[in-house]
């Protein structure tokens, strides 16, 4: 029993090791949360008084959310990104799913080429060519309205790529039955092989999803009135209008858009990760 | 050289009892099969003796000495894996020389940098020598720069008791080493294994669900079934005189026939149907059974099916009212029952084993009542 | 042959939507990348003036650029190896059958999930030079407070710690795939074959077996560092005295606050150089290790 004893100690002191390297790493991922929530409580005089306190003397929860609703149209921001995430990751599955089904499933002529295609496509991030299609737009006269945020993201080559590699592992004889009971192969694209790929799609909506909230540089180039503000253009129009020095309000404002997807992922975070790490790996 | 002794170990997961007390004394030099269906602790008990996972109760000793805190790497002890656990990125010669390398060079020798330490690559050369005498003895010199995913399971499976034997560790704990090999090369592998306990003289634990293997290997066979362990005894002794009722089940292929019945005086039992709860059972292998005509059998029944093997035949007979199915073992040379057949059945009685309600074996002899 | 006909006219026209978006939205502003790179091209022109490559000895004769190029290596010769050794470290904590998995490996990727912008905001205010919370804490324990975001000495690399703050929590989730695709067996044989310490399991097993991981998880933070924009934007404005100009600022700069679209086309043709190349280097590798992506 002693020698069992002493195992445990050393495994005791090595697991505290553990515990201390990780807290001190999830104390530097968790800063800037426990700073912006923290500060968004606090009245205008305990933010500039230069004691660190984490929770106020006086809780100025109303006032400083409430300046920040008031200021700047936080909810419709956030309407605008529900809206054009949600427009962005249905307008790519439905373009997306066939293709990758098609480029999986079914032999037609340049479908080699068109796979080299997506690989190649697959190297260049958007903002490679964000310069033409913006003028594109600008003679189209779309800039500025949702049409800008969405149209350049309908097709999503990564999506392609994601959803056909998932398709190249669904067995051949699922599709030859779906032919054998008379389903054509766009009716074998919904109504068989998007069930089967409910995995990888929830890995891709997550991807995009997380992407196009989170995307600034091209809602920064593409819209100019508030009116189709997406989250991140919000924050920076809230923090140019208060002159970056009213913090309460602002802090409260980053905490409204931050909060919605940190809430989602909180409550899904295993689909989160694994998603991300299954788009990651691909 | 080693001799082992489990001293009422226990290993406990939370609420599951994995083993229960086992008490087991193994001697320097002895090939010992820990064999059971799967579940049933015996790899759990392999870990334990290697060092690899912590017993909750109990002591293992190794030459008289505990070793319960020592590491794995502390008790001399050399594990084959069920997986061969080579290491997928090393060659050959490098996964041979790997439990070398940890023992005899310090880090910094291991590292990029001891490359250029004189020193070690003296022992290099030193180690090297030794990983050529091991793969000469296990003919595997010509694999040597291959890597592990460019062997066949049987070559792996050599590289992996290679690198076991490099070390001259005192014992060797096998765990299912030959479970992912095909069926001719399990029955090849299965020699070469105990002519290699012959050569090296040296204690060997075996763990297998394989009845067949345990049988063909071992000096002694411990059966475990449910976290205990219910009869160690040399193969002989295992099968013809199993101590309980499941170690009987356990081994023997064909399984061995078992009958409940009951006790109507001294030594004289009679055959019921099966299933009725504390049954005494009695059961017979089906070598000691013998085909008769109908009016001469213990009970008579129906040829259901005949499977014939070549060497042997074995006949089916569905005894209604007494057990599912009777398996007779029969002379391929012999007459030949046909199928539907009505015939008897015989008992060589010498050969009969009596299980108390509790599964344990009841000593004496008996004798069936015949069935009319 | 008439299955095989069927098959293509259906492949075809399944593929037909996807295509022509792919046309529309990449493969025409991508040619156009490289028609505008020899332009003089303005927004609103109607007319296209080649000037050869102008844009490119201008670009070269301008320490602008230079300094914008080497910003962008700079930034991410901090970010890479800071977020990936950050990331791989996390994963082997946690993968040690730690308590609280699940708690840290969450709190981790917090970041990655966070609007960048939002979070850029808070970091500003973090830095403040009076009253944020770096400085009052270096006061605290009796160091000297810095301006951090207008000191350009310091600026880019105060970018690159919140560049490793966003990221490595995603290199950590990869990098924790990576290791559960490593066999248990493995460290079992180690444990036996006398690996003396953790240090010996991780040079034996762990680093070896995850050396492809390392290297797709090094080259994707490579190319997501090229990328920089939100922080630079939000935080600098490439500033003070473009010591925190990087290479798609300067195209934004160009392309959309200058409208001098063809300047902005030719640096656009570096930055997809490099993009390319590093994603080639993936190719390669993997090549080498003759394992697929």
């Amino acid at each position: 029993m002693m020698s069992v004893s002493r195992k445990t100690t050393a495994a005791l002191t090595r697991s505290a090791m553990r515990h201390i390297l990780l807290m001190t790493i999830a104390a530097f991922a968790l800063l800037p949360f426990a700073v912006m929530v923290s500060t968004s409580l606090k009245p205008a005089d305990e933010i500039f008084s230069d004691s660190v306190r984490w929770w106020p003397h006086k809780l100025a929860f109303v006032e400083n959310y409430n300046q920040a609703l008031s200021t700047a149209p936080l909810a419709l921001y956030l309407l605008n990104g529900v809206i054009v995430t949600l427009a962005i990751f249905f307008l790519q599955v439905l373009v997306s799913l066939p293709a990758a089904y098609a480029l999986a499933k079914l032999r037609f002529i340049g479908r080699r080429i068109a796979f080299c295609f997506v690989l190649f496509c697959l190297l260049i991030p958007y903002h490679a060519i964000a310069v033409p299609l913006f003028i594109m737009l600008y003679f189209v006269d779309l800039l500025d309205s949702y049409s800008a945020l969405v149209l350049p993201f309908t097709i999503s080559v990564f999506g392609i790529f994601l959803m056909r590699q998932f398709f190249m592992g669904v067995p051949d004889d699922l599709v030859d039955a779906a032919r054998m009971d008379g389903l054509s192969e766009l009716s074998i694209v919904w109504r068989v092989m998007l069930p089967a790929a409910i995995p990888a799609l929830t890995a891709f909506g997550v991807f995009s999803i997380v992407a196009h909230w989170n995307d600034y540089f091209w809602p920064l180039i593409a819209v100019s009135s508030d009116g189709y503000f997406t989250p991140p253009l919000g924050v920076m129009a809230f923090r140019n209008a208060e002159a970056g020095t009213n913090f309460g309000p602002l802090m409260a404002a980053a905490t409204i858009i931050v909060a919605p997807l940190i809430a989602l992922f909180l409550l899904a975070q295993r689909r989160f990760i694994e998603g991300i790490a299954f788009t990651g790996i691909k | 050289m080693a001799a082992l002794n489990i001293q009422a170990v226990a290993k406990r997961f939370g609420e599951t009892d994995v083993l229960k007390r086992i008490d087991l004394d193994i001697r320097d030099g002895e090939f010992i099969s820990l064999v059971g269906p799967s579940g049933c602790g015996k790899s759990t008990l392999l870990r334990i003796v290697a060092g690899l996972e912590q017993q909750t109760e109990g002591h293992i000793l190794l030459d008289g000495r505990k070793v319960d805190a020592m590491r794995p790497r502390d008790r001399d002890l050399a594990m084959v894996f069920q997986s061969y656990a080579l290491y997928p990125h090393l060659t050959v010669a490098e996964n041979i020389a790997v439990p070398l390398t940890m023992r005899r060079m310090s880090t910094l020798q291991r590292s990029l940098i001891g490359k250029i330490v004189p020193s070690a690559s003296e022992r290099r050369r030193e180690i090297a020598g030794e990983v050529a005498k091991v793969c000469d003895a296990l003919s595997i010199n010509a694999l040597k720069d291959r890597k592990p995913a460019a062997l066949s399971g049987g070559q792996r499976q050599r590289v992996a008791l290679a690198r076991a034997m490099v070390r001259k560790p005192s014992g060797f704990l096998m765990d299912e080493p030959l479970s992912n090999l095909d069926a001719k090369m399990r029955v090849q592998a299965r020699s070469e294994i105990a002519a290699l306990h012959r050569q090296l003289d040296s204690t060997f634990i075996y763990v297998t669900h394989d009845q067949a293997e345990a049988m063909t290997m071992s000096d002694r066979i411990a059966v475990m079934i449910g976290g205990e362990l219910l009869q160690v005894d040399t193969p002989d002794q295992i099968y013809q005189m199993p101590q309980d009722l499941r170690v009987a089940e356990f081994i023997g292929s064909p399984k061995i026939n078992v009958a409940a019945v009951t006790l109507r005086e001294a030594g004289l039992l009679s055959l019921t149907a099966r299933g009725t709860t504390n049954a005494i059972h009695a059961a017979f292998r089906p070598e000691a059974a013998r085909l008769t005509a109908e009016s001469e059998g213990i009970f008579c029944g129906i040829v259901h099916h005949v499977e014939n093997l070549g060497s042997d035949l074995f006949v089916q007979v569905k005894a209604e009212g007494i057990v599912d199915m009777v398996v007779v073992r029969t002379d391929p040379a012999g007459q030949r029952p046909a199928l539907r057949d009505r015939v008897g059945v015989t008992i060589d009685e010498t050969r009969l084993h009596v299980f108390r309600a509790d599964n344990r074996r009841m000593p004496g002899t008996f004798r069936l009542e015949r069935r009319r | 042959m008439t299955l095989s006909a069927s098959q293509n006219r259906a492949g075809l026209a399944l593929m037909a939507p996807a295509a022509m978006l792919a046309v529309i939205f990449l493969l025409l502003p991508l040619l156009a990348i490289f028609v505008l790179a020899f332009t003089d091209y303005q927004l609103g022109d109607r007319t296209l003036h080649f000037i050869g490559f102008d844009n490119f000895r201008e670009l070269a004769d301008e320490p602008i650029f230079w300094t914008s190029l080497g910003n962008t290596l700079l930034y991410s010769a901090v970010v890479v190896p800071g977020s990936v050794t950050l990331g791989l470290v996390s994963a082997l904590l946690i993968d040690a059958r730690t308590s609280l998995r699940s708690f840290y490996r969450t709190v981790f990727f917090l970041p990655v999930m966070a609007s960048l912008l939002a979070m850029a905001v808070v970091w500003e205010f973090m830095l403040h030079p009076s009253f944020g919370i770096v400085n009052t804490a270096l006061k605290a324990i009796g160091l000297a407070p810095h301006n951090w975001l207008k000191d350009g000495d310091i600026a880019l690399y105060v970018l690159a710690v919140i560049g490793i703050w966003q990221s490595f929590g995603f290199n950590m989730v990869l990098f924790m795939a990576g290791l559960s695709a490593i066999p248990r067996d493995l460290y079992d044989a180690a444990e036996i074959d006398g690996a003396p310490n953790a240090w010996a399991r991780f040079s034996l097993i762990t680093w070896p077996l995850l050396a492809p991981v390392t290297v797709f998880v090094s080259i994707t933070a490579m190319i997501r560092s090229f990328q920089v924009f939100d922080t630079v934007h939000a935080l600098t404005q490439g500033g003070p005295s473009k010591s925190t100009e990087v290479l798609l600022y300067t195209i934004y700069a160009e392309g959309f606050e200058f409208f001098r679209s063809g300047r902005a086309a030719a640096i656009t043709v570096v930055f997809i150089a490099l993009v390319v190349a590093v994603s080639l280097m993936r190719f390669v590798s993997f090549k080498k290790n003759g394992k697929p992506a």
